[in-house]
């Protein structure tokens, strides 16, 4: 039998990519316009999305609602068997799916970032303001939260994609937006903490080398164990499937990872409150006893001086 | 002899330790229609997942055209095709959904064979996968397979769950896809075994992960003829036998097997027999499954075979 090389044209890559991706994009097209909406009014509209607290939940919530239901959904529709017997194969595969689901996520935290960076939604405002409809909104300036308003959501994403993709069950792929969401809580908490002890205060330079490395660890060592995964059999998502589940689900992880990060972040803040507040008392310090010495310095000067000869009258 | 499909000391195991596929060889010859029979938990599924790549074996290869299916190019992939018998079709997509997909994916993708297996399995091509019932489902998998031309169709339990009229269109689609030129090798499993006779020119019986005996179905059953021999007493002479004879049963002065005739004259003697009525007939697939699967343990039904 003639073997044929295992390399394939990369037109035809290229051209079964495509497909995969449109077959993808047409799955989950209706959640991911409701996002690009939503982040549309919100951004351009009311410039609410530009702050970067707005931004990491945002794509949390992005992720919650999309990551685990596009890189897990064989597995929650018993199709894995379907699809890893077509023509494309496992590699190809990922790929697509993460080419769908990671795209929207940087278009809104990237396009967010730069939107805070050159003000746009003000300049878009701006017409407004000079009609005299409303007045200006202080400019929220970029600074290292923007760079975690995209590290945050992509760590969550990444995270959640590997685990998703490589899970075994739909439990597995039910709860791995959780993980994802709390391991990169955790992985926040845990830069900052070290900054703080480092440096005196946050300032996002480990946290985020942090976020970039697990998230490029977790999607290129999920893919490379990806292309000999196993597929799993399974029944597919039937009408018995319990919606109300889920929500409750989504809700309980949502509250949760939110307080974890309310937790952290309240934490670092008010740890680098206090570390400003102790420099600010001890400024203060130095200074009454700066300002102590000089008086007193000019006390005694004032008192070793001899006073003038009083003039007398003739 | 070209094989298009072969595995070579294949072992699948899967936790906790059950052997699913113990050291399994197969060969199917290129152009051949192999049906593949056993037990359930035999590993005829396990294989068949095995050779499309969707498992990664313990031990020993399985390849397809030459190649190992989970590392093989895209131009390997698109010449094989596969109908698992656990196996959901994207659950929100419609039959004619289905056929745009397949029809980016494989280069030999026949529009006119999707419509007529539609039409003639009575399949609506616009309603989502999950409105149909299980047996639509299976039938949309074949169809779509089938008209993706490939050179290797795998098929697992095609028939099952389906009603009689239904199994009989899709044995006569499978007798069309062969017939439609180029050498097309199907290999499927089933546990219909007059379906398996209507199609198949090889078999292969799986018994506890291992190959019985695989080959010719003309070999395996005009070597044998099922015996029946009354004796006029009312019992079988004590220490009678009859050489070849496998699995015999004795009810009173009734002996019954399914004689391997190695010697044409053998049936003829046995007619000679004083006080001794003979009927013979030929061997059903029923009935060689059952003796063959029927033996204690492996080694008993390996030598049999």
């Amino acid at each position: 039998m003639p073997a044929l090389a295992t390399s394939d044209p990369p037109a035809d890559r290229t051209r079964l990519f495509r497909t995969l991706v449109k077959h993808e994009w047409s799955g989950s097209r209706r959640l991911q316009l409701v996002f690009f909406y939503t982040w549309i009014i919100c951004v351009w509209l009311l410039p609410v999305f530009t702050h970067p607290g707005w931004m990491i939940a945002f794509g949390i919530l992005y992720v919650i609602s999309t990551t685990a239901a596009i890189a897990g959904g064989d597995v929650l529709d018993g199709t894995e068997e379907f699809f890893f017997s077509m023509p494309p194969g496992r590699n190809l595969l990922f790929l697509s799916r993460l080419a769908v689901a990671l795209s929207p996520l940087l278009v809104f935290t990237i396009g967010g970032t730069l939107a805070a960076g050159f003000d746009l939604p003000q300049r878009l405002w701006s017409m407004f303001v000079s009609s005299g409809i409303t007045e200006p909104n202080p400019s929220v300036g970029i600074g290292f939260l923007h760079a975690f308003g995209i590290l945050i959501p992509l760590a969550a994403f990444s995270i959640t994609f590997a685990i998703a993709s490589m899970a075994g069950n739909k439990g597995m792929v039910g709860i791995s937006w959780l993980i994802g969401g709390v391991a990169a809580g955790l992985l926040v908490a845990l830069g900052l903490a070290i900054e703080n002890m480092v440096w005196g205060s946050p300032n996002g330079w480990i946290t985020s080398t942090a976020l970039i490395l697990v998230s490029t660890v977790s999607l290129s060592s999920s893919h490379a164990a990806y292309a000999r995964k196993e597929a799993v059999v399974g029944k597919g998502r039937t009408s018995t499937s319990r919606p109300l589940l889920w929500i409750i689900g989504i809700v309980v992880g949502i509250m949760i990872i939110h307080a974890l990060m309310t937790f952290f972040f309240f934490r670092s803040s008010s740890t680098s409150m206090e570390h400003e507040a102790r420099q600010m008392e001890m400024e203060l310090r130095e200074q009454h006893s700066r300002a102590e010495a000089e008086s007193r310095a000019s006390r005694m000067e004032s008192a070793t001086t001899p006073s003038p000869p009083e003039s007398s009258a003739d | 002899m070209n094989h298009t499909i072969e595995t070579r000391d294949v072992t699948k195991t899967f936790r906790p330790s059950v052997v699913a596929v113990n050291g399994l060889d197969l060969a199917v010859p290129q152009g051949a229609v192999f049906g593949l029979i056993g037990r359930n938990g035999a590993g005829k599924s396990t294989c068949l997942r095995l050779l499309m790549g969707l498992l990664r074996p313990d031990r020993g290869s399985a390849r397809i055209l030459g190649h190992d299916l989970l590392n093989a190019s895209h131009e390997v992939r698109r010449r094989v095709a596969y109908v698992s018998q656990e196996q959901q079709l994207p659950w929100r997509m419609t039959p004619a959904e289905l056929a745009v997909l397949y029809a980016r994916l494989y280069s030999g993708w026949d529009e006119a064979i999707i419509r007529d297996l539609l039409k003639r399995f009575d399949l609506p091509p616009h309603r989502p996968v999950t409105t149909l019932s299980g047996g639509d489902q299976r039938r949309v998998a074949v169809a779509l397979a089938l008209a993706s031309r490939p050179e290797v169709l795998i098929l697992d339990e095609p028939a099952a769950g389906l009603d009689p009229v239904s199994r009989r269109q899709l044995i006569e689609a499978m007798v069309e896809f062969l017939g439609d030129g180029g050498e097309r090798t199907i290999l499927f499993s089933t546990h219909i075994l007059a379906d398996l006779e209507r199609v198949a020119d090889h078999v292969g019986f799986m018994d506890r992960g291992r190959m019985l005996f695989s080959g010719a179905l003309d070999n395996l059953l005009t070597g044998r003829r099922r015996i029946q021999l009354i004796f006029s007493g009312d019992r079988v002479p004590e220490g009678f036998s009859v050489p070849g004879l496998a699995h015999p049963r004795v009810e009173g002065p009734v002996l019954t097997g399914i004689l391997q005739i190695q010697d044409p004259a053998a049936l003829d003697r046995l007619r000679a027999l004083e006080g001794v009525r003979l009927r013979d007939e030929p061997v059903g697939l029923e009935d060689l499954f059952i003796e063959l699967l029927d033996q204690p343990d492996a080694e008993s039904a390996r030598s049999v075979a």
